[in-house]
């Protein structure tokens, strides 16, 4: 076979895919346990959960953050990137998959109009989460 | 020469004669069957003693010399490896292996997969050769068990038969060779990895790979080759990151 170019633009995909993957898979159960199930099971005390609370954590007030005074100010930032982790980390996972899926069907030959679609939608959700994140409260 | 009270079974096998006609056929044959017949001994009892002209590959009859792979009832299979009682459709489909060229009856051509072989560099590259009178390169158990089941391919085509991707794009380097890349690339002796993950690590290389699966599945020796290529993945993707991120870092 003749020697081909080392492919440089698919790895990039396939790492967000694969970083994103470790996201849905770890985190993302996580999350959604600890804001559904854990309050019915008691896990988390429902009655102690209140919006002003998580509210004031998300903006950055010092004094409910976990860090500690010193880094305080992180407090606001790191729910925010989670949030955008999770949904940019689970659109470029999940749209990825759906796209091997079209392939596998016989749309491999539609590559090069699939691959901006699919990866354009991850990209503009991801963008939209850091936005909607950013721009909270 | 059945006796009375013998087991029969149907098989219908699909021909291909290029020196009769253009055009393959399926043709069916009944004969007398034991329950510890294999695939395979049913094809040579056809041949011995019914059809002379019925052509497939076999050497060892246990499942090491990875010729003897044929579609039965439309899975890839080792025929030496395959009980007839096991089988449950009637009459049992055999056909060559798929995604190849026939070349006649069951043997298919094995040009294509010679030529992806190679072209995954398996074999030991050193960038210092060390004179032979120094010896051997030495290894240690656990430095082979990193690479063991990689090793243990027999190259008999199965997974490339299965795999979807391989039947869509015979550019596809597919999935035995990638595990032998791969197979080189944990080889504590190797120092070829820039080189041999440059070759495989392009379009039609271990990057067509959408992770079917199947080959890991019809494989009979276990290789797992679509685990194989996702470990490549990884290894590319983080190396071209490096790259990229750490221009000057030793890689």
């Amino acid at each position: 076979m003749a020697a081909a170019e080392v492919d440089r633009v698919t790895p990039m995909f396939w790492g967000l895919f694969s970083a994103g993957g470790f996201v849905v898979a770890f985190l993302l159960p996580v999350f959604i346990f600890m804001n559904s199930l854990a309050y019915g099971l008691h896990v988390v005390p429902w009655e102690k959960v209140e919006y002003g609370g998580a509210l004031r954590w998300i903006r950055g007030d010092p004094a409910t953050a976990l860090l500690g005074s010193t880094l305080g100010w992180l407090g606001g930032w790191l729910p925010k990137l989670f949030l955008v982790l999770i949904i940019g980390g689970g659109l470029f996972h999940g749209l990825h998959r759906f796209k091997y899926v079209l392939y596998d069907v016989g749309l491999h030959r539609a590559k090069k109009v699939l691959d901006p679609i699919l990866y354009g939608i991850a990209a503009a959700g991801t963008v939209a989460a850091v936005v909607l994140a950013f721009s909270f409260p | 020469m059945a006796d009375r009270g013998t087991k029969m079974i149907k098989l219908r096998i699909s021909r291909y004669r290029p020196e009769r006609s253009g055009e393959p056929f399926d043709q069916e044959f009944t004969i007398p069957y034991r329950d510890d017949m294999v695939v395979l001994d049913a094809l040579n009892y056809i041949k011995d003693h019914i059809d002379p002209t019925l052509t497939y590959r076999w050497s060892c009859r246990m499942g090491i010399c990875g010729s003897c792979g044929a579609n039965v009832d439309g899975t890839p299979k080792l025929t030496c490896a395959l009980y007839l009682r096991d089988l449950k459709k009637r009459p049992v489909l055999i056909e060559p292996l798929a995604n190849f060229a026939v070349l006649k009856d069951l043997v298919v051509d094995i040009e294509p997969f010679m030529e992806k072989l190679e072209a995954a560099k398996p074999y030991i590259i050193r960038k210092d050769e060390r004179p032979i009178e120094r010896g051997e390169y030495r290894q240690t158990p656990e430095e082979l068990e990193l690479y063991r089941q990689q090793s243990l391919c027999i190259n008999c085509m199965l997974c490339y038969s299965a795999c979807p991707v391989y039947g869509h794009d015979e550019k596809f380097l597919g999935p035995a060779a990638s595990a032998l890349a791969l197979r080189y690339e944990l080889d504590s002796r190797d120092q070829g990895s820039e080189e041999r993950l440059a070759a495989v690590a392009t379009e039609h290389g271990i990057w067509q790979c959408t992770f079917v699966g199947e080959c890991s599945v019809v494989c009979p020796k276990h290789v797992d080759p679509a685990g194989a290529i996702q470990q490549l993945k990884a290894l590319a993707a983080t190396r071209l990151m490096k790259a990229m991120l750490l221009p000057l870092a030793p890689r």
